[in-house]
């Protein structure tokens, strides 16, 4: 067999990359027969329930449980974070933690034995004001999460006798006397939570000593030896499957402590168990996102371009105390002067996990608008000041490729029709309108990934990958690639994804899934045709080089009736299957995939100046992400990723009580989603060239969420002419930045 | 706040329903804040009595918080006739204590479950007739994700009773394989994770029927009931409108 080149079809060649395919699951999902991991009932399963610690910051005394194990139906009192009777007391930092367990016949039964339980707890200060750097300080609740500094080459160095920072604080303030415009302001954003519809958890049982878990999981082929670790069991022993998991959006890595409990609680009592979190505790402790706030100078020449960035950053991402990642600032555009300093702030709150496009979309909203802010200041166009800036940013390569997309996104919009100056538009009644930009930048290497490829004799096609569908199609790219390559139709391949039993694919996290699969059933498929077409090439008496898959044959090129129909061709394996097994290790050069993609997004909104009130009218995503795979789930993760900015940037927080530190919105009733009516209209622009065709797979789930939340604040801020600084932008926060600014 | 209606068709609260569309709104009109004050003041009232006694009209009315106090709690339907502890409360009704069996009409076929008072029409739907389609997303209904059709008229699974339904005929997303709805879905793409899909094609289809003709300033003003995490609105929206068009 001649080596295998790998590479994609050429666009006019392609049936099914690209194009618009339906997602296989779709009618399962929309009927309720994709089965979830809570939709998953075993016979004699026990349903477990936690009693969530009612206080931010405490000790946990002790727990009497006799009451609780009295009620009918319940079989086990289980201490998850609680000492036992002699032990000492507990210390818990985060509302909502999981003291102790419930197992019992029914959920209602398990929510009644949570009501009897005594527990003694003793109070502790909170904090929870991760706003406050004052205060936090004061608190000694501060911890120094990095910074740096780079000033141009052209400004020297410090003589040796020099003393550094005093240098460089000279330098940038003399830089700052030689702007032409200088901006100070101060922006934030509040910490949100995943909020995935599926709580975490898992129905599981042991199979002797087998754990055998399904498991709510982004990461179906790594969360064994989360498991085995914690069990002192090996890996091997550790089977996890994930079907249909219901959103994770980077929380759903581990089995969890809550996970390692379930597994405790079987073993004990012998029955399967079903532990999934309540609503509340799934807002509580399934995953934040850390918050940031920002304090910032910047001076811009008489063209508006940024010559130094001066911030000092701050935030929380729980009891660890960290804040958004300092690498990031200002986001996309890097001035060639810049100072940055960031502070984590330790709160009572659990430690934040991954948000799709992990420090992104925050960095994104407390830096551009700064940006917009200097456009405010010069009166000028925010669109003209954001190309101009195009000159100065991290990745120089990426300059025309931003420009080309803000002049689409801009076209889109309608910008030259609806641009007004800051604060300057035409007013209906109370109601203001406005425009703003974000731009942002991605990764999305693919991930590691291994597909098992099997031809039967009798032209049956099966593929197994320990990958995982979180909802952006991963399943349909599966079948699509390997039906492309195969020159079938996409129903004739039978993909099985979402089990550790199967080859080992990484888990779904940083935009790497689709380029993961891509690759390693790419790879198969090729193999696997490559051997068929030896085994064709020896019957028809042609060589393998002239043959090609299409239509559900194999045929010469360029003659049609010297052909095998795919069955036929099958039949030549002889008694055993064909099979391949695929190895993609990420990182690895490869034809198939790349990396890097840049983005911008426009808001188009509305404000009512008496209610604080903003309304989305529009919304422009441009984005590049190489090879389109599929071009209806791409779009849908476009339009979702838009909506997401749209929570965080107008609805979604998490919000503290000052005193108790209580995370009190832990319901959906009050911790806000938009909702259908809320999303205005959107539209979706992929940024194909020709030369985005040739780059190969890039992962597209974070990318689109990043710059949605800049977008809006701008627009906000250049419909009233008055910033609110921090996101959410709610009514209350509208109308008291309206207020301040009318003195 | 997000509240939610009972009864799909409307949207979740008047002030977000006034306050939808900017496309509807004359130029002098002041938006009301949708999360102002509470237009939903029966999911603030926690009853929690032992037992509770509750008439078909007010069903729709209370918390089903008040049921998780106990399995003997008892509760009085006007439908349902206890076999075990039925006492008069009131002319018209009688008290439920206890575990009881009852039948519901679900998608066509009468099935038999055993429920006691606090028991959820989402519990029985989930635990005893595998229709897992519907989801507990959020008990207090406020995300839609349990939506199924009572007679004809979408109410939250979660937070209707068991025992309010006995007899009633009670339609899930199980049922609608042949029908408009989850295909339009799938064709617009209206689905990532899916895990909020089934509620909303139930809303969806009872929102049609109310409304066939729907315009697209309706559709945005009428689906507010439900959440999609993933962000399926624009799909979803784009669904419906070539529903109607179908029509
Ligand atoms: S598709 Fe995931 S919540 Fe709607």
């Amino acid at each position: 067999m001649a080596e295998v080149t790998y590479s994609w079809p050429e666009n006019h060649k392609s049936r099914l990359i690209g194009k618009r395919v339906s997602r296989l699951d779709g009618m399962e999902k929309s009927t309720g027969a994709a089965k979830y991991t809570y939709d998953i009932n075993l016979p004699k399963q026990l349903v477990v329930r936690a009693l969530g610690c009612p206080h931010a910051h405490c000790r946990v005394i002790s727990v009497d449980a006799s009451a609780a194990e009295e009620v009918p139906g319940v079989v086990l009192v289980h201490l998850i974070k609680a000492p036992k009777p002699g032990d000492d007391p507990v210390e818990i930092r985060a509302d909502g933690t999981l003291l102790v367990a419930v197992a019992a016949e029914t959920e209602a039964i398990a929510a009644e034995g949570l009501s009897k339980l005594k527990v003694k707890y003793e109070l502790l200060e909170s904090f929870v004001a991760d706003h406050d750097l004052q205060a936090a300080e004061a608190k000694k609740r501060t911890k120094k999460a990095g910074g740096g500094i780079e000033l141009d080459e052209a400004l020297g160095e410090p003589d040796d006798d020099d003393d550094e920072e005093e240098w460089e604080e000279q330098k940038v303030q003399e830089l700052f006397a030689q702007s032409t415009y200088v901006v100070e302001g101060n922006y934030g954003i509040d910490t949100i939570t995943h909020c995935c519809l599926e709580p975490h958890g898992s129905t599981l049982h042991w199979d002797g000593d087998r754990l055998k878990v399904n498991l709510s999981t982004q990461n179906v082929s790594r969360t064994d030896d989360g498991y085995a670790d914690a069990l002192k069991i090996s890996a091997d022993e550790v089977d996890v499957h994930c079907e249909y998991i219901g959103g994770g959006f980077g929380s759903k890595f581990k089995p969890d402590y809550w996970g390692i409990a379930a597994a405790e609680i079987a073993k004990k009592t012998g029955r399967p168990i079903k532990f999934l979190l309540t609503r509340n505790q799934e807002l509580k402790i399934g995953g934040n996102r850390p918050s940031g706030f920002i304090d910032v100078k910047l001076g811009a020449d008489e063209n508006g371009v940024v010559q130094v960035w001066d911030s000092h950053h701050w935030g929380t991402s729980g009891f660890n105390g960290s804040t958004v990642s300092v690498g990031n600032f200002p986001y996309v555009f890097r001035p060639k002067n810049w100072r940055r300093r960031a502070t984590g702030i330790i709160t009572d709150n659990e430690p934040s996990v991954a948000w799709r496009a992990p420090n992104h979309p925050q960095a994104c909203a407390i830096t551009q608008t700064a940006y917009d802010d200097l456009a405010a200041k010069m009166q000028a166009d925010s669109l003209d000041i954001f190309l101009r800036n195009l000159e100065n940013i991290d990745s120089p390569e990426k300059s025309l490729v931003y420009a080309e997309q803000l002049r689409i996104g801009a076209d889109l919009i309608d910008w030259r029709k609806h641009w007004h100056l800051h604060g300057k538009g035409k007013r209906r009644g109370s109601v203001v309108e406005g425009l703003g930009i974000g731009i942002h930048k991605w990764g999305g290497t693919a991930n590691s990934s291994n597909c098992l490829l099997k031809i039967h004799p009798d032209g049956g096609v099966e593929s197994y990958c320990g990958t995982q569908d979180l909802g952006t199609g991963t399943r349909t790219i599966c079948a699509m690639v390997l039906a492309e390559t195969l020159g079938l139709p996409i129903e004739a391949v039978k993909v099985n994804i979402g089990s550790s039993t199967y080859p080992f694919s990484g888990a779904s996290g940083g935009s790497t899934t689709v380029g993961a699969v891509s690759e390693s059933h790419r790879r198969a498929a090729q193999e696997v045709l490559a051997q068929l077409f030896d085994l064709v090439a020896k019957k028809l008496e042609v060589p393998a080089e002239k043959l090609e898959a299409s239509s559900g044959s194999i045929s010469v090129v360029g003659y049609s009736d010297k052909s095998l129909s795919w069955k036929q061709a099958c039949s030549l394996i002889g008694i055993q299957p064909l099979e391949v097994t695929s190895i993609y290790k990420r990182g690895d050069d490869s034809p198939l995939s790349s990396s890097n993609v840049a983005g911008c997004q426009m808001a188009r909104v509305a404000v009512d100046t008496d209610t604080g009130v903003v309304k989305i009218i529009k919304m422009v995503a441009v984005q590049d992400m190489g090879l389109v795979m599929n071009r209806k789930t791409a779009e849908s993760q476009i339009y979702g990723a838009l909506i997401m900015s749209i929570a965080a940037a107008l609805f979604e927080q998490r919000i503290n009580d000052p005193k108790t530190g209580a995370f009190i919105n832990s319901e959906l009733d009050n911790y806000r989603l938009p909702r259908l009516g809320d999303t205005g209209e959107l539209v979706v622009h992929f940024h194909e060239p020709e030369s985005e065709r040739a780059r190969g797979v890039i992962g597209l789930g974070e990318p689109p969420a990043i710059s949605g939340g800049a977008a809006i604040a701008n627009a906000v801020c250049n419909a009233t002419g008055v910033r609110v600084p921090t996101l959410p932008l709610t009514p209350k926060r509208v109308l008291d930045a309206l207020r301040t600014a009318k003195g | 706040m997000n509240c939610h209606a009972q009864e799909r068709g409307g949207s979740h609260s008047d002030a977000r329903k006034l306050s939808t569309c900017l496309n509807l709104i004359p130029d002098s009109y002041t938006f009301i804040p949708a999360d102002w004050g509470s237009c939903c003041a029966h999911l603030f009232h926690r009853l929690e009595p032992d037992g509770f006694i509750m008439s078909q009209q007010s069903s729709q009315g209370v918390s089903r918080r008040g049921f998780l106090k106990g399995s003997g709690a008892a509760v009085a339907v006007s439908t349902v006739v206890s076999s075990t502890e039925a006492e008069a409360a009131a002319p018209g009704l009688q008290v439920v204590n206890g575990e009881t069996s009852i039948t519901i009409k679900v998608n066509g076929k009468s099935l038999t479950a055993k429920v006691e008072p606090r028991t959820t029409l989402l519990d029985v739907l989930r635990y005893q007739f595998d229709l897992t389609g519907a989801k507990p997303v959020s008990l207090d209904g406020s995300s839609g994700a349990s939506t199924v059709l009572v007679g004809g008229k979408a109410v939250m699974a979660s937070t209707t009773l068991a025992l309010a339904v006995a007899g009633k005929e009670v339609t899930t997303c199980e049922s609608l394989g042949g029908d408009a709805v989850p295909s339009a879905f799938v064709e617009h793409d209206a689905q990532q994770c899916g895990f909020c899909t089934p509620g909303f094609v139930v809303a969806v289809r009872a929102f049609l029927n109310k409304y066939p003709n729907a315009t697209e300033e309706q559709i945005r003003a009428g689906l507010n009931g439900n959440i999609c995490r993933c962000g399926t609105y624009a799909n979803i929206l784009q669904a419906v409108i070539s529903l109607v068009k179908g029509n």
